[in-house]
Order: C-alpha cells, then sequence, then structure tokens
C-alpha cells in the first residue's frame, strides 16, 4: 500500500505534495481563500455554494487531491473507500442550527440540518465522485495517524473489494481554524514518488 | 481470530435491560407516545423517551452529562451477566451521531469545560472511569454508526488487535435533534408503522446500548454467536433521500454474502419513511433475499440514531439465543416496492444467521451478518 497523493489546505495555505501551490497571504476568511482555489482549480460544481463550511473544505480538498489522477478510469466505484476523521464534528453548523431553534420568530433549516451529520461530508464527495466503496467519519481530538493507519488497514484486510482509499483529517473549528489533510492510498504500486502507507508517513506528511 | 458475543445491555423507552424491553414486545406494546414537554418545541410529537429517573438514580452527582450517564449506565450493566473483563487490550468503540448537543444550551452547559461538548471528549471520559487503556474510537456516521461500530470492534478482533470490544451507542433526545427532524417533516403525526403500505414517517426515539464482543471462544455467552462480517457502502445518490434502485445498501449486503446460502432473519433499518423502506425492499429482492423474514423494531421504541444498529442488533441476538423473530410493529399492510417477507406475527423458529442492515443520511449503508455456532 502507498500513500500517492497528500494535499494539505489550512489558513495559511494550500500545499500538495508538500509543494506549496497557494499562500493566504492576506489571510482571507475562509470563504473567500476556498472561492480563490474553487476558482483557480476551475471547478464548476454548482451544488458546492449550497454546502456548509465543512463540506465545502472536504469537497474542494478532495478535488484537489483528485485532480489529475484519473481515479474513475482506474477503480470501479465500489473499489474506493473514503475514510476522514476530525475533532470538532459539525460544531459551526450545529451552532447555526441550533440559533434557529431557539429563534421564537425563525423556522428550524432542513438545509442546514442535514449538514450538522459530519458524514453528509462523505456523502457530497461520494456523490461528485460516483465512489460507493467503504466509507467512515471518525473523530478524535487530534489527527490521529495510528487510528487512521489501524482503521483502513481493517478495511482493506476485510473488504477485498477496496483498492484505493481517501483518508486524512477535515476539520474547522468554532473560530474558522480550519485544516485539511487528505492522501491518496493505493493498494497497487506505481511509478511515482510515493510514501509507503504507514502510520510514520501519515504523522510526518501531516501539516499543520 | 474469530469475534463471538460476550455480553449486552440495551435502554430503550420500554426498559433498560433486554428482558424489559423483550416483555414489552411480546406484550405488543409501543413506548412511542405523544410529547410536549421539550423546550423550543412547540408542537405535541410522538416520541419514544427513555424514563430517565431510573438511569439519574444510579448516579450521585452531575460529573457526567446526560449523554454519559447513558452510556456508563448501560456498559456497566452489560457487564454483570458477561465472563470477560477490561484488559489492556480492552478496545472502545462508541457510537453516536449527536453526544453532548444539548451543552449548546448555556443553561445546560454551565457545570462543564467548554470542550465538554466533543464527541472524543465523552469518550475519554467514560474511556478514563471504566479504566479502558486504549485510545477510544469514534464513529458519528449517522444512522449506520452502530452497525458499523459492531463491523469495526469484529474486524478489529479478526485482525488480532485487541482482546475485547465494548461496542456502545447512544443518542438522547433533546430539542437540537427534535426540530430538525420536524424541519425535515419525516417525522409521523402517529407511532411509525414500517413497511406498512400507510406509512408516513418515523418515530425519533433515545436510548443506548452496549453489546460486548471477545476473541476467547471460552468467554464466549452459549449459545455462541460469532460476528461473521460487516460492511458499509455509499450510494452516491442525495445527501438526504435513498437510492432508488438502492445500490449502497445492495453493495454493503453483496460484500458480504458470498459464502453465506441461508439467512434466517433479517433486523431491517425500517424507518417507516416512505423513500427508505422502498429502498430496503429493493436491496433486499437485488439480493435475492424477498423470502426471508424480515422486520423492523421501530415500531417499539423508535429510531434511536447512534444506538439504533445496536438495539437491534442485540434483539437479533436474542431472536438467536431464545429461537424467537419478533413481529414489525405498525406493520399491517404490504405496500413497498418490492414484495419482501416482512415478519407479522411472533413465531418461534430455528434462527441460526442472522443479516442486520442500516441506511442513513449522506447515503450511508451498512451490512452486518452474525452467525450461531451449534
Amino acid at each position: 500500500m502507498k500513500i500517492t497523493k497528500h494535499i494539505s489546505l489550512t489558513n495559511k495555505a494550500l500545499t500538495i505534495n508538500k509543494t506549496t501551490v497557494l499562500t493566504n497571504l492576506e489571510s482571507e476568511s475562509f470563504t473567500i481563500f476556498l472561492k480563490s482555489i474553487y476558482n483557480k482549480f476551475e471547478i464548476n460544481y454548482p451544488k458546492y455554494f449550497k454546502m456548509d463550511k465543512l463540506s465545502k473544505l472536504g469537497f474542494l480538498s478532495t478535488e484537489i487531491l483528485l485532480h489529475q489522477e484519473n481515479l474513475k478510469n482506474k477503480y470501479k466505484p465500489n473499489e474506493i473507500a473514503i475514510i476522514i476523521s476530525n475533532s470538532s464534528s459539525t460544531i459551526d453548523v450545529d451552532s447555526k442550527f441550533y440559533n434557529s431553534v431557539i429563534d421564537k420568530e425563525g423556522i428550524p433549516s432542513p438545509s442546514l440540518f442535514v449538514y450538522t451529520l459530519p458524514n453528509i461530508m462523505i456523502g457530497e464527495i461520494c456523490i461528485k465522485n460516483e465512489i460507493r466503496g467503504e466509507i467512515a467519519l471518525l473523530v478524535s481530538e487530534k489527527f490521529n495517524s495510528n487510528l487512521i493507519y489501524s482503521y483502513l488497514s481493517d478495511v482493506f484486510e476485510n473488504n477485498k473489494k477496496i483498492k484505493a482509499c481517501i483518508t486524512g483529517w477535515v476539520e474547522i473549528d468554532k473560530k474558522d481554524n480550519f485544516n485539511a489533510n487528505l492522501f491518496l492510498v493505493e493498494l497497487i504500486e506505481n511509478t511515482k514518488n510515493n510514501y509507503t502507507f504507514d502510520n510514520d508517513n501519515l504523522k510526518t506528511n501531516f501539516t499543520e | 481470530m474469530k469475534a463471538f458475543f460476550a455480553g449486552y445491555n440495551i435502554v430503550t423507552s420500554l426498559g433498560t435491560s433486554i428482558s424489559e424491553n423483550i416483555t414489552s414486545i411480546l406484550n405488543e406494546q409501543t413506548g412511542i407516545k405523544l410529547h410536549n414537554n421539550f423546550e423550543n418545541i412547540n408542537e405535541p410529537t410522538q416520541l419514544s423517551a427513555v424514563n430517565r429517573k431510573i438511569i439519574f438514580d444510579d448516579f450521585t452527582d452531575n460529573f457526567f452529562t446526560t449523554f454519559e450517564k447513558f452510556l456508563v449506565f448501560s456498559i456497566r450493566k452489560a457487564f454483570f451477566d458477561s465472563n470477560i473483563k477490561i484488559t489492556d487490550k480492552t478496545a472502545f468503540i462508541l457510537s453516536t451521531t449527536k453526544g453532548n448537543i444539548e451543552l449548546l444550551n448555556p443553561e445546560k452547559a454551565k457545570n462543564y469545560t467548554e470542550d465538554r461538548i466533543n464527541l472524543w471528549k465523552s469518550a475519554q471520559i467514560v474511556a478514563n472511569y471504566f479504566n479502558i487503556k486504549t485510545e477510544p474510537i469514534i464513529i458519528s456516521n449517522a444512522c449506520i454508526s452502530g452497525v458499523q461500530a459492531i463491523t469495526t470492534a469484529t474486524r478489529m478482533i479478526q485482525n488480532n488487535k485487541c482482546d475485547n470490544a465494548i461496542v456502545v451507542g447512544a443518542d438522547i433526545l433533546t430539542d437540537f435533534v427534535i426540530a430538525g427532524f420536524l424541519s425535515f417533516k419525516s417525522i409521523s403525526p402517529n407511532p411509525c408503522k414500517p413497511f406498512d403500505k400507510n406509512r408516513d414517517g418515523l418515530s425519533l426515539g433515545e436510548g443506548v446500548a452496549t453489546i460486548l464482543l471477545t476473541n476467547y471462544e471460552c468467554l464466549a455467552l452459549t449459545p455462541k454467536i460469532e460476528f461473521v462480517s460487516g460492511a458499509t457502502s455509499n450510494d452516491a445518490n442525495h445527501i438526504s433521500g435513498p437510492s432508488r434502485t438502492a445500490e449502497g445498501l445492495f453493495e454493503a449486503i453483496d460484500s458480504i454474502l458470498k459464502n453465506e446460502p441461508k439467512i434466517d432473519f433479517i433486523s431491517a433499518h425500517g424507518t417507516a419513511t416512505i423513500y427508505n423502506d422502498d429502498m430496503e425492499s429493493v436491496a433486499i429482492k437485488r439480493c435475492n433475499l424477498e423470502n426471508v423474514p424480515t422486520n423492523s423494531f421501530k415500531g417499539y421504541f423508535g429510531h434511536t440514531l447512534g444506538a439504533a444498529g445496536i438495539i437491534e442488533t442485540a434483539l437479533s441476538i436474542y431472536s438467536m439465543q431464545n429461537n424467537i423473530l419478533f413481529k414489525t410493529m405498525g406493520f399491517l399492510e404490504k405496500g413497498t416496492v418490492e414484495n419482501i417477507n416482512i415478519i407479522d406475527k411472533n413465531t418461534n423458529t430455528e434462527v441460526n444467521t442472522v443479516l442486520k442492515i442500516a441506511s442513513g443520511f449522506g447515503g450511508s449503508n451498512a451490512s452486518l451478518l452474525l452467525k450461531k455456532h451449534s
């Protein structure tokens, strides 16, 4: 198993395989920084604008991870897994939805409520990329490379259909600090520069 | 290594043990009724609420939140009749959708630190209380979380990563969750009617359940029940509606049924929404399982979200232990898009192999296969 690609997208910068592609020099807000990336990668997906922040971050990070990877030609929909972890679950949209519940004059919005489940982000990624393999949303205090390595090893071991996985960390906290670190893990050996899929390589590649 | 059943507990509106729940189920009682005492919820709503006093009486103070008390209460009870003990290699897996979400209310949050709303914080606190040494694993994958948590524990045991595992799942009724499902217009004005022609929505419930697993066959409860395998899959269709062709659930079932010629019982998700039950009927038909006796337990105690898959697996284990299949409360007349074999009366019959399935928001689907050893 190999880590064939890694991207990180944080308040500070976007990196692809450790190379900084874009820096958030002006400390732009979440929405503006991500929109500039959306434009740079020429993404055209109107549903993006209906998503909550966590789904936007997960979706956009995956688009960058899979950019020019041609995953669809390499794997069937049921051969790709998505295992993503984070710390704050959906706290940003939870607060917004709760405010609508306690607002005596307002009506709670179903379009907000659906995003109060963190795995909706995975659903959005699956819909865009036609992925139907194993899925999991795990919660841990900090990025836990051992958790991801162990969980994913079991997925590969016990579901022999799975040949590739999008995995890592997609987090946004109450103060709009965000951090996405996604890894593409593939069973096959390829010719590109890559890392063995193990605990150490997940840990050392993770970008704060 | 094989994963064996080693103990359980369930808490629903029908009681705080398996036996209390079974008594009510045999008496054809439902715990779903009209409630109008939830803050910020203006309309009386059909809900399945736990008698929380029985849980709270087990605690002398409010060190634990309500959600955490549910977890601790159920884990303690699951160990009563079990042969296993917590070791340095006991895995702890928590299934929940919203955990301590009620701490968004400042009044409820005042006794707790700010980080208490996080799922990992609840898991840490409960793990510390039971002196669990391994890092908790928290699964928050909507309504499939419970089934997926059991699959996760099964795989860990099979791959020799732990001696035994505590799988616990809970969600409590809050204005947050009730208002959410009301906003979706998915709550029925009556107790839910899974798989029925006139079904018109789900009933929301709260609950907690614990299942203990062991890798030591000699510590398994008899009759020995093995957790064989499980899988998950995504529909890749819609974030809040299931696939009409049941792509994901078909995939999840198909992944684990390869070597299993005969299934005696399917414990379905059966929320009683029109689309969910239709989708499940399509998946069951596509897997050629349309003649297998199938039920939904939701008519007894509603949809308990993160607890649901574990409560329903626990009751399926009871079915295997006692060779009895339970009727689908609320079901009167067939009315799903595919014709499947819904159990309409309690039946004594040999139950050796069980398929548990679940589906949820985000296009999530899960399957789990259990087998009784003779």
